[in-house]
């Protein structure tokens, strides 16, 4: 019984990552109709921010990991977000709804970025000190609190992000734009301004998720590479473009991810999610909560 | 007319191809010639299911299955070379039709997405079945053809020459229809699931071909050489060298290919090269190496004064047809 509790609160908490970081892909996907390879990229930037910030921040001053990990959380969303502004005023904004080609850009800034940021910071896996450390006891199953943490940090960014979309002009403009372009347009959004917002905020939540993935794992350049194959399973099965459905499918995925570690092999996990992806499409070619119209 | 010059262009590839291998075999300039010929198939292979409209990163995958199928008749079932090459395309060509049937229902970036994560599944798989040799993969496929490379360039010259004349039939229409207006060719009467289909089998027995030479030139594979990353370098193969036109793809091979050997001596700086060659072609020249090429023979001839130009002999299938347009 404890272990399945175990089991769900682990998928919870890497699920609930795979989330942050398949929105930013996703939202940039709707607004753009450009599939950001270099998203990947993004989030090790970031990365690597936290991983600077909190070893050299403990190894030269008093202050306590925590404040350290909000010093992090800050300059790496601020850093992100400018590159990702930069990214999309000086390459992307040229390539909107232009699939081909915004991808071929997006594949060609993902291969500079990886050999810039091997060339900086080398090969080897780094690992980010713990945020807290300890345990806690629910019903049962050991929980380390910083998995929990994560957990309740990830939530909450997806909670005020669903309220964003929902209740704010920009938010709204987003979603009508990501739904039908034209048909916002001519309900006077400018497409240019909202689309520039897109993908600003999409790279910011790399960011976030790689604040919060980083004390878990290890940084490495590839580090965001081998996420964003994760992002593509997730934004296909929720359905390109869709927030909700790529809240569900990053759920999904964490719990089948954790569950195939733990009682299985972890690169089992991948098959069975690409599996699942498969056989939704035969049932739903446009994913869990897509638009049926996807021209 | 054109297919004579063509026919004259393959026999001039096949000509120099031959001494090459024949006279210089372990030349550099010979091994570099045949690392350019398998790729080159990959690269076309890309291209070809390009011209339906879609991003095929399975390619590597299909690639990987032709390389694990004829290794596997070679190794283990002791066939000859060339049954062994063609157990790999065979396996190649059913995975891709089976693949293709379920996931070209989905377009565009759905189909794109699938293809990698494909791609990444059966490269996790292979590491997963002890029997291929796990991460390691598989040592010693040895060929029994002593003129291997002198096979390789033959067959390079054959497919190229014969996809060419596939993009100027029949099907080469129909799949310049469906890759512009899919619902209205259907409304034609094509079955256009079928049409994608076959176009991504015949490019995916294409890759496995390769793969199968590739896995008896190197006589060893390992997962590691079937990743995502090698459908991403043909994807910038074909764009560099210019997506008008089959030999350009084969031309972005031998440039990219040239600047990576030369970069290696300086470090491992080929990831840049093809970053940087990517944005910039998308950038600067969309049409890449070729069109930069025929335009400037397009000038040239203008120069001269020569007003007339292929439609002399007949439409000009070869050029696409947005290409025609901006021409005019």
């Amino acid at each position: 019984m404890d272990y399945a509790l175990q089991i769900i609160i682990n998928g919870l908490q890497i699920g609930a990552v795979y989330v942050l970081f398949a929105i930013g892909l996703t939202l940039i996907f709707g607004v753009m109709k450009i599939v950001n390879f270099a998203h990947g990229e993004l989030f090790t930037g970031a990365a690597f921010i936290v991983l600077l910030i909190v070893t050299r921040g403990t190894a030269s001053t008093a202050l306590p990991i925590s404040v350290m990990y909000l010093a992090a959380l800050v300059v790496s969303i601020i850093i992100i977000g400018v590159a990702g502004l930069f990214m999309y005023e000086v390459l992307f904004k040229r390539f909107a709804g232009d699939m081909i080609s915004g991808l071929l850009v997006a594949v060609g800034l993902a291969l500079s970025l990886q050999t810039a940021f091997r060339v900086m910071f080398g090969t080897s896996p780094q690992r980010v000190p713990s945020m807290v450390s300890g345990t806690v006891k629910v019903a049962g199953a050991v929980i380390t609190t910083e998995r929990l943490l994560i957990l309740g940090l990830a939530v909450l960014t997806t909670a005020v992000l669903a309220l964003y979309l929902k209740h704010t002009r920009t938010g709204l403009a987003l979603r009508a734009v990501s739904e039908d372009r034209e048909a916002a347009e001519l309900q006077g959004i400018n497409y240019q301004r909202i689309s520039r917002s897109g993908f600003v905020l999409g790279s910011a939540l790399a960011a976030v998720a790689a604040v919060l993935i980083a004390p878990s794992t290890v940084v490495y350049p590839l580090v965001g590479v081998n996420l964003l194959m994760k992002g593509f399973i997730i934004i296909i099965l929720g359905g390109l473009g869709s927030v909700v459905g790529a809240v569900l499918a990053g759920f999904l995925l964490g719990m089948i991810e954790s569950a195939a570690a733990t009682l299985l092999n972890v690169s089992i996990a991948t098959i069975l999610s690409f599996l699942a992806v498969i056989g939704v499409l035969l049932v739903r070619p446009e994913g869990l909560m897509g638009n049926a119209d996807r021209s | 007319m054109r297919i004579v010059r063509s026919a004259g262009v393959a026999l001039a590839f096949l000509a120099a191809g031959l001494a090459a291998t024949l006279w210089n075999p372990d030349a550099f300039s010979t091994y570099i010639l045949l690392w350019v010929c398998l790729y080159g198939l990959l690269a076309v292979s890309l291209r070809l299911v390009l011209l339906i409209g879609e991003v095929n990163l399975a390619t590597a995958a299909f690639f990987g299955l032709g390389a694990y199928g004829a290794a596997v008749a070679t190794t283990m079932w002791d066939l000859h070379t060339f049954v062994a090459i063609g157990v790999g395309v065979i396996v190649a060509t059913a995975v891709s039709a089976a693949f293709g049937a379920v996931t070209l229902r989905t377009t565009g970036a759905y189909f794109l997405l699938i293809s990698f994560a494909f791609t990444e599944v059966v490269r996790i798989g292979y590491t997963r079945v002890e029997s291929l040799g796990g991460n390691s993969g598989i040592v010693g496929v040895l060929s029994d053809i002593a003129w291997l490379p002198t096979l390789i360039v033959i067959l390079t010259v054959l497919i190229v020459l014969g996809l060419w004349l596939l993009e100027a039939s029949r099907l080469g229409l129909i799949m310049r229809a469906v890759e512009g207006h899919n619902d209205l060719a259907e409304c034609l009467g094509f079955p256009t699931l079928w049409v994608k289909t076959g176009v991504l089998a015949i490019g995916s027995a294409v890759a496995g071909l390769a793969g199968g030479l590739y896995a008896h030139l190197n006589t060893v594979i390992a997962p590691g050489d079937f990743g995502f990353m090698l459908s991403i370098f043909a994807i910038a193969w074909v764009i560099v060298g210019g997506r008008g036109h089959i030999l350009g793809a084969v031309l972005g091979v031998a440039v990219l290919f040239l600047v990576g050997e030369e970069l290696r001596v300086l470090g491992a700086y080929e990831h840049l090269v093809y970053g940087i060659a990517l944005i910039g072609a998308m950038v600067v020249l969309p049409g890449g190496l070729w069109g930069v090429g025929s335009a400037t023979a397009l000038w040239l001839r203008r120069l001269r004064g020569h007003e007339e130009t292929n439609q002399a002999h007949g439409p000009d299938i070869s050029v696409p047809i947005a290409e025609k347009e901006t021409i005019r």
